[in-house]
């Protein structure tokens, strides 16, 4: 880092601590654009080796090399934060980025989902990597591999709620069915008498189980304890990356809306320099070119604006006792995008950024077309929303054991139907860590209930 | 801000950044490359690689290599939002092609139904590995498949010779050679003993010239299945020899009853007449062969596409062309194309091409082989090849 940048990311923090941001402290470092990819490609540079991360690499070389995307900034979510900036940037660019930083990393720090990640996960990530040298060298990069292939399977189905720290089911868990009869009752004729309380066969899990991961390493009996720990480190990992998937609007609209606040007071800057920031800001919040999708800086962005200017209104109105600024911090720490976009995307703004909600038709010549459904406002939120659950991925759940046969079951039926060439290397995957048969139950296109099973033969319908 | 140490060293160095990239991207192309060795077989027919032009780098889809997941395959269409038209419900756009951008995509955007990955390689890479996989060593250029055609060449530098012979840099080099042996390294007092001259030498050049003959039955009993497994073995065959002769030329013959000479593009497009003259084709390869690639310049190469379907008297035509043709080629092949139940109820299959020649021919240089399906062309070129190689191990050369 410079000496110019370093003097700024010094007034910037000043600026950031007298607008009340409250951030961890945050190192930052400028690297060449290979180290960039790098990061972007780990997602978190101090996790454990596989082979996908060379794939991601390797595409995002390619997209950088093709001109695609142009990466400003990694920021990690720690405590300390570390931030990486591009050495290819100009300096007002990377003066922007630093302060574009600082509203990310306040961010980790006060939203209520990052509150509950781990803030040490950076050099818990790299003791984990190290383990799993370890374990590399005992047991061969394959062995290793395929475990953590199964990992990253699973990853996505995680249970937010429950946390990722838990215990086994207690005994109290189990649920209990009053039956009425013992099989002597007939004979003894003791009815009455043999009132019990009997464990169903169904009661393991107590209850329908999303946490599949934990599941599986928790109750598995043919999992090693190097497995186990492999397995796990991949579940802890995608606890840590769930709140960034969940605020991606929320994030870089408040990200974005800081850095332009604390440029705006930046007192350093040249003025041809302003110049150039105001390009790159543009460039950032722009709406895009694309009109079928939307730049969620560029969303957010405005919708913290116009929240800005609301409460600033409200507060000197005397109607409210805080302003636009700490209303938006109030957002922030307790919406995530889903809230986010319902509470806060109005019938106006939606009308101002000219929203519409629109499904894929085939037009005649079997070109692609669209059709717009309408401009409906809680359309337009279901739309923007709706791919924000549970990572994307179908919601599947533990529902049971019966006669040694793992019960999974598919509950998001009415979104849509499960790819059945993942479905059958994943059940086989289930499988070989749980040892015993699985069987997964969905909808197949018609709407009818199908059964998947994986068996020492194999995969079947 | 204060309890952050400032660190000496850069962070990049002390996760030691700069060498995962490399080392997890080398480790996927490894996978890859594991995963198109136990495939090989499959590759070999992939429409998307016979069909390229053989230098570019093609896609091949690695469905092995996914990240697998429980995912949607089918979803309804619950509808997108889009922004900045004016629109009304019922209105229709069809869509273009675009680049992506706006905004800083930090990742990238895939769509439901996350695509295949497709592995990125080349040719090159897949014949490497294809010919590891035949156990065919000899792919590398030798000696034995280069013809040497004596040449005069200007080299030789001798002392005495004829004034336009003179080569003037060597003789000034000497001239500085023998001021800098008195002391004073420059160019000056030019005398005989610099003098050099050029003078002719003789040298034997190595050719490394193949002919390949392509020829195929397209009579109308040759199916599209059939003509995309000759046009699968001689995508690789070709791509073969190349390794192995820096000028190849290509000769195509499609024949019916009647033969043609044909360019590559209609090759492969079959006629729709009947009847089948195997004999044709060879015999059209065999006056070619003496007119214009004679063994002594030239490694040829003659292989024949057929279902079977030739009229019988004519298998004994075709014995007599491949027997002319045997001293002028390097290897020579026929395969068969008999898909399982496809068979002609009039015919005796002794009297199959195939079956006669097999019954006829001395192997040296001549392979028969039938093949039923596209799992079977692997094993038609490794039997190919492994007729070239003996050839090349009984005769030491052409």
């Amino acid at each position: 880092m410079n000496s110019l940048l370093e003097n700024r990311v010094v007034e910037i923090e000043k600026i950031a601590d007298d607008m009340g941001l409250d951030y961890y402290p945050i190192n930052y470092e400028v690297v060449p654009q290979e180290t960039m990819l790098e990061v972007i490609s780990y997602g978190l540079p101090t996790r454990a080796r596989h082979w996908s991360y060379g794939q991601s690499y390797e595409y995002q070389k390619m997209q950088g090399e093709m001109g695609f995307s142009k990466i400003y900034e990694v920021v990690l979510n720690n405590d300390p934060s570390y931030a990486f900036l591009l050495d290819t940037n100009s300096d007002i660019a990377n003066t922007m980025v630093s302060a574009h930083v600082v509203g990310h990393v306040h961010f980790f720090k006060n939203n209520y989902l990052f509150k509950q990640t781990d803030n040490k996960m950076v050099y818990h990530a790299a003791e984990r990597a190290q383990r799993i040298e370890n374990y590399i060298q005992r047991h061969g990069i394959e062995a290793v591999e395929k475990i953590m292939d199964i990992g990253f399977a699973l990853d996505r189905h995680i249970d937010w709620h429950k946390g990722p720290n838990r215990t086994r089911y207690k005994k109290g868990e189990k649920y209990f069915k009053k039956t009425g009869f013992d099989d002597f009752d007939d004979v003894f004729e003791t009815r009455g008498f043999s009132h019990k309380e009997v464990a169903v066969k169904n009661d393991f899990p107590p209850f329908a189980e999303f946490d599949i991961l934990w599941f599986l390493v928790t109750y598995s009996r043919v999992l090693e304890p190097w497995q186990k720990d492999v397995l796990e480190i991949t579940r802890q990992e995608s606890y840590y990356f769930y709140p960034q998937y969940m605020t991606k609007i929320m994030n870089e609209g408040f990200a974005s809306f800081i850095h332009a606040e604390i440029m705006l007071k930046l007192g350093c800057v040249e003025e041809h320099e302003y110049f150039d920031f105001c390009k790159i800001h543009e460039k950032v919040v722009q709406p895009g070119s694309n009109k079928l999708s939307i730049n969620p800086y560029f969303l957010g962005f405005s919708i913290f604006t116009k929240i800005r200017e609301e409460w600033d209104e409200k507060h000197k109105n005397g109607e409210s006792d805080i302003d636009g600024l700490q209303r938006i911090y109030q957002i922030v720490e307790d919406e995530d995008d889903i809230s986010f976009i319902r509470n806060y995307l109005t019938e106006e703004m939606a009308k101002d950024l000219k929203l519409f909600s629109y499904k894929k038709i085939k037009a005649a010549n079997s070109v692609d077309a669209i059709e717009v459904i309408g401009t409906e406002l809680d359309k337009i939120k279901e739309t923007i929303v709706k791919d924000l659950y549970n990572y994307r991925s179908p919601l599947i759940c533990i529902v049971g054991l019966e006669d040694g046969i793992l019960q999974l079951e598919h509950t998001t039926v009415s979104i849509g139907t499960l790819d059945v060439k993942h479905l059958e290397i994943v059940m086989k995957y289930v499988y070989d860590i749980w040892g015993s048969p699985v069987n997964l139950k969905t909808v197949d296109s018609e709407g009818h209930i199908i059964h998947y099973t994986c068996d020492e033969l194999g995969f079947s319908e | 801000m204060s309890e952050i140490p400032k660190a000496k060293k850069s962070l990049s160095d002390i996760w030691k950044l700069k060498q995962r990239g490399k080392r997890d991207s080398d480790r996927h192309k490894k996978l890859i490359n594991d995963a198109i060795k136990k495939n090989g077989k499959d590759l070999i027919t992939e429409y998307n690689i016979i069909t390229s032009d053989g230098d570019k780098k093609i896609k091949i889809p690695i469905r092995f290599l996914d990240r697998y997941k429980f995912k949607y395959g089918k979803l309804k269409d619950k509808g997108k939002t889009g922004q900045g038209l004016d629109v009304k419900p019922g209105d229709k756009f069809r869509l273009r092609k675009r680049k992506e951008e706006g905004g800083k995509p930090d990742k990238p955007s895939k769509e439901e139904g996350e695509a295949v990955f497709e592995a990125e390689v080349t040719i090159d890479e897949i014949v490497d590995i294809l010919l590891k996989e035949l156990n065919l060593p000899w792919m590398e250029p030798d000696k034995s498949s280069a013809i040497e055609v004596e040449t005069e060449d200007l080299s030789s530098i001798e002392k005495k010779g004829i004034l336009p012979n003179l080569d003037i840099k060597k003789t000034l080099f000497e001239n500085i050679k023998r001021n800098a042996a008195k002391g004073s390294p420059k160019i000056g007092g030019i005398n005989e003993n610099d003098l050099r001259y050029r003078n002719w030498e003789t040298n034997k050049e190595y050719h490394s010239n193949a002919a390949v003959y392509l020829m195929m039955d397209r009579s109308g009993s040759m199916s599209e299945e059939k003509t995309y497994i000759a046009k699968s073995f001689y995508f690789w065959m070709v791509q073969f020899l190349k390794r192995r002769y820096q000028n190849i030329s290509l000769v195509f013959i499609a024949h019916d009853a009647r033969a043609f000479l044909v360019d590559e593009k209609d090759f492969f497009k079959v006629s729709s007449s009947g009847g089948t003259l195997c004999s044709t084709a060879f015999e059209m390869a065999y006056e070619h062969i003496q007119a214009n690639h004679p063994p002594s310049s030239w490694n040829n190469y003659v292989f024949e596409f057929s279902d079977g379907d030739n009229w019988g008297d004519d298998n004994l035509r075709v014995l007599e062309f491949v027997r002319k043709l045997l001293p002028l080629v390097r290897a020579m092949g026929y395969g068969e194309i008999v898909p399982e139940g496809d068979f002609s109820p009039w015919m005796n299959e002794e009297n199959r091409l195939s079956a006669v020649l097999d019954r006829e021919i001395n192997r040296t240089r001549f392979v028969s082989i039938r093949i039923g399906s596209r799992e079977e062309v692997f094993d038609a070129l490794k039997a190919f090849f492994n007729v070239d190689n003996s050839a090349k191990k009984m005769v030491g050369g052409v």
